[in-house]
């Protein structure tokens, strides 16, 4: 094989053997459980979003509420945003592309499958960081104001008794972290710093993968598969992962900048220091915006991939959509400033930012008419999935339109920080994003578990998921219109709000209701569905070509592709109308792929399990609570712990060969998925 | 240089598209350039706000 193989092994400790339990999971490098871990995660925090939404929601159904006090409701909100976005959507597609990119591409891993555990581990570490500030954190009063904020006096003076109250623990600055209000003078107390260092350590989470994707993307793809052949959530995952890449410097810049700020006594932010609050929005915004086309790239290429499955027609205008979601992604660096269009920027800057938003319609109605031109005169099925594609592309057009109100100056002034604002970016993210991400649970589940979710079931999720969404987000928009303030923990009965208010209420419980139906689903179908088979979609791209459940080792053979929808082409022909006809032979075709992904012709090399990566991101948050508490003395020794643990795990893993020893290896590397040593690390065969 | 060895003899170089760069060397170029911004951001913020008074001891 390589240099490496000769080398003896050299361990700390002996390497995890187990292939069940929780050590197996602990340990795996496999990306399809990485995936997993990562969805179910995701999903937990959803759900726990979910029900800081409700709370909201309960407490703003009635004018003048006494349900949560004034700390609490911010925390609420405050904790709500940074979920769903840190904590949820971007895990939830981080999930589907670490199990999905090697199959869509038909690789047998991802180019570093080691850093892939790493990557989820330090995202999990970072979650449970970010929620020890429940336990741990302070939000203290602001400094020299009295009876207004967390534990000395609540800014709630209606706070009644038995108000539900996070405001003491939890971070309370916003998902935003608006200077000066989430600085040390206003929100005094540790919870912010934990907000702050959470993020950081989630940031670098995605940092990794996306490094790890990249690679993946540009190196591992199989014989044949041309980039412009790759299926278009390959491509939108690359698409993302180069947004990543580059605004999470940035954002990282941005919260060492606060930590600075907070503990160590800079003055970044502050105006009395020469300091410049509205530096942090530029920063903030400057990763914000593009993190907003990270959260909705991975649903885009979702709902291309299963539109076209569900229409019985190719992607209409293949390339377009996919260079529309590369020029999305580029253009959507250039446009932060219009978040900021009423915090004094100069009119030429907000002509500019105005039009460089507008300009962003461009690509994205390109991609819509593309959706739209696939469904047109299609054989259109509408199973589970494709009811939340085609969902997707209704609500996303209509937060896509309301964004474009927002580009323009005049109009974004009556509309900021207004519930206008709250309705739009909903209908992007949870009509958007999240249809799409559903959509892609139901498409893809057979791959999980080789069978399919209930599509009665499915259905009543959706049309109950509809009609909630909607009944929650569209009164918003003129909520907002009519004045209603965003983040406002209170409002007057005489402002006539409280009507639509109590609808948006009722349609959140709907929504909740939706997600206990798939829930309940999802427990049924997982053991109980209906057995999927090798094709239950009649699919276009080759992650169907191997048997659900994906076997350990993905690919039996090396996959070669000869053409853009490759397993389509592998069913059916054209006639001489250019309309599909199914081969004869297709059923035996589909009967061949599954003997022959089930059995492999000769042992697979899979890359081997390591304790390493799970210890290295468990020192990252030591070292993060040593630094909130550094001027005690065990907040340095934390600090220290830290770093000797994430050293000790370094070295182990440099000093960990990066293959097993070859025992019962022979001549069967032709179809060893690794090019190089470094990429995946080989060597144990499955039956070991 | 070992994929150099490494690759004639096991016989399937054919088998990925790629790059043609070592995976570990295209990762660190990745990496890098997204420190690029990381430092560039965080060394130009300080030269500006620095230089503004503030900051004890500059």
């Amino acid at each position: 094989m390589t240099a490496t193989a000769e080398r003896p092994p050299t361990t700390i400790f002996t390497r995890p053997r187990s292939t069940t339990g929780i050590w197996s999971w602990i340990t795996t490098v496999d990306h399809k459980r990485i995936g997993i871990m990562y969805g179910y995660a995701a999903f937990f925090f959803f759900l726990i979003g979910g029900l800081e939404a409700l709370l909201l929601r309960i407490h703003l159904a009635q004018a003048n509420s006494e349900f949560l006090t004034a700390g609490a409701y911010n925390a609420l909100f405050t904790m709500h945003g940074t979920k769903m976005i840190f904590l949820f959507v971007m895990p939830v597609s981080a999930a589907f592309i670490n199990y999905l990119l090697p199959l869509l591409i038909g690789a047998r891993d991802v180019a570093f499958p080691r850093l892939n555990a790493l990557s989820w581990w330090i995202f999990f570490f970072g979650g449970v960081f970010l929620y020890s500030t429940f336990l741990f954190g302070t939000a203290l009063a602001p400094v020299g104001i009295d009876g207004i904020g967390g534990i000395d006096g609540n800014l709630a003076p209606g706070g009644g008794p038995g108000g539900w109250d996070f405001s003491s623990s939890a971070p309370n600055g916003g998902w935003f972290g608006y200077q000066p209000n989430a600085g040390p003078l206003y929100s005094a107390g540790t919870a912010m710093d934990f907000w702050a260092l959470g993020l950081q350590i989630l940031g670098l989470a995605s940092l990794v993968s996306s490094v790890n994707f990249i690679v993946t993307v540009f190196n591992m793809r199989a014989k044949g598969m041309r980039l412009l052949r790759m299926p278009v959530f390959a491509w939108m995952a690359t698409v993302t992962s180069f947004l990543l890449l580059f605004s999470l410097p940035i954002i990282a810049v941005a919260l060492f900048m606060v930590t600075f700020d907070r503990q160590f006594g800079t003055l970044f932010f502050a105006s009395s220091g020469g300091g410049d609050p509205i530096l942090w929005q530029h920063l903030f915004w400057l990763f914000g915006h593009p993190e907003v086309y990270i959260l909705i790239l991975p649903a885009m290429g979702m709902v291309s991939e299963i539109l076209p499955v569900f229409s019985k027609k190719p992607l209409f205008g293949y390339s377009a959509v996919v260079f529309a979601g590369a020029a999305i992604a580029f253009l959507g660096f250039g446009v932060w400033a219009h978040h900021m269009f009423a915090s004094g920027i100069t009119p030429v800057a907000q002509a500019a930012f105005g039009l460089a938003t507008m300009t962003i319609a461009i690509p994205t109605g390109i991609k819509i008419f593309n959706w739209l031109g696939t469904m047109w005169m299609g054989k259109i099925r509408l199973s589970t999935p494709m009811l939340f594609a085609i969902g997707f592309v209704g609500m996303f057009t209509i937060g896509g339109l309301s964004g474009v109100t927002h580009a323009v100056v005049p109009s974004d002034w009556q509309q900021t920080d207004t519930y206008y604002i709250v309705a739009h970016f909903h209908y992007v993210l949870f009509g958007g994003a999240i249809f799409g991400l559903f959509g892609g649970l139901y498409y893809w589940f057979p791959k999980l578990t080789g069978r399919i979710m209930n599509e009665k079931l499915g259905k009543l999720h959706f049309w109950l998921q509809f009609i909630g969404f909607n009944l929650t987000f569209a009164p918003m928009h003129w909520l907002g219109l009519q004045g209603m303030v965003r983040r406002t923990w209170k409002y007057a009965p005489e402002t006539g709000l409280e009507p639509w208010n109590l609808v948006v209420t009722v349609g959140a419980f709907i929504i909740a209701l939706a997600v206990l139906v798939f829930m309940i689903n999802w427990y049924v179908s997982r053991r109980r569905g209906e057995p999927s088979g090798l094709d239950p979609w009649d699919a276009r791209t080759i992650e169907w070509t191997i048997p659900n459940p994906t076997p350990e080792y993905n690919f039996a053979t090396a996959p070669v592709v000869s053409k853009l929808d490759h397993f389509w082409h592998l069913k059916y022909d054209e006639d001489e109308e250019g309309r599909p006809v199914r081969k004869e032979n297709a059923e035996e075709v589909l009967a061949e792929l599954e003997r022959d992904g089930l059995n492999p012709k000769s042992p697979i090399h899979l890359p081997a399990p390591t304790y390493f990566p799970f210890i290295m991101a468990a020192g990252i948050p030591i070292v993060f609570y040593g630094v909130i508490y550094h001027t005690a003395l065990w907040g340095k020794l934390a600090m220290g712990l830290g770093a000797v643990i994430m050293l000790a795990a370094l070295i182990g893993w440099g000093m960990e060969p990066l293959e097993e020893p070859l025992e019962a290896h022979g001549e069967d590397d032709a179809d060893h998925s690794a090019p190089e040593d470094g990429a995946v690390a080989a060597g144990e065969v499955p039956d070991d | 240089m070992t994929d150099l060895i490494h690759e004639p003899e096991a016989g399937h170089h054919e088998e990925h598209e790629g790059t043609g760069i070592e995976n570990r060397k295209l990762g660190m170029w990745v990496f890098l350039s997204s420190e690029f911004l990381f430092f560039g951001a965080l060394i130009s913020n300080y030269l500006l706000y620095s230089s503004r008074g503030g900051f004890e001891g500059t």
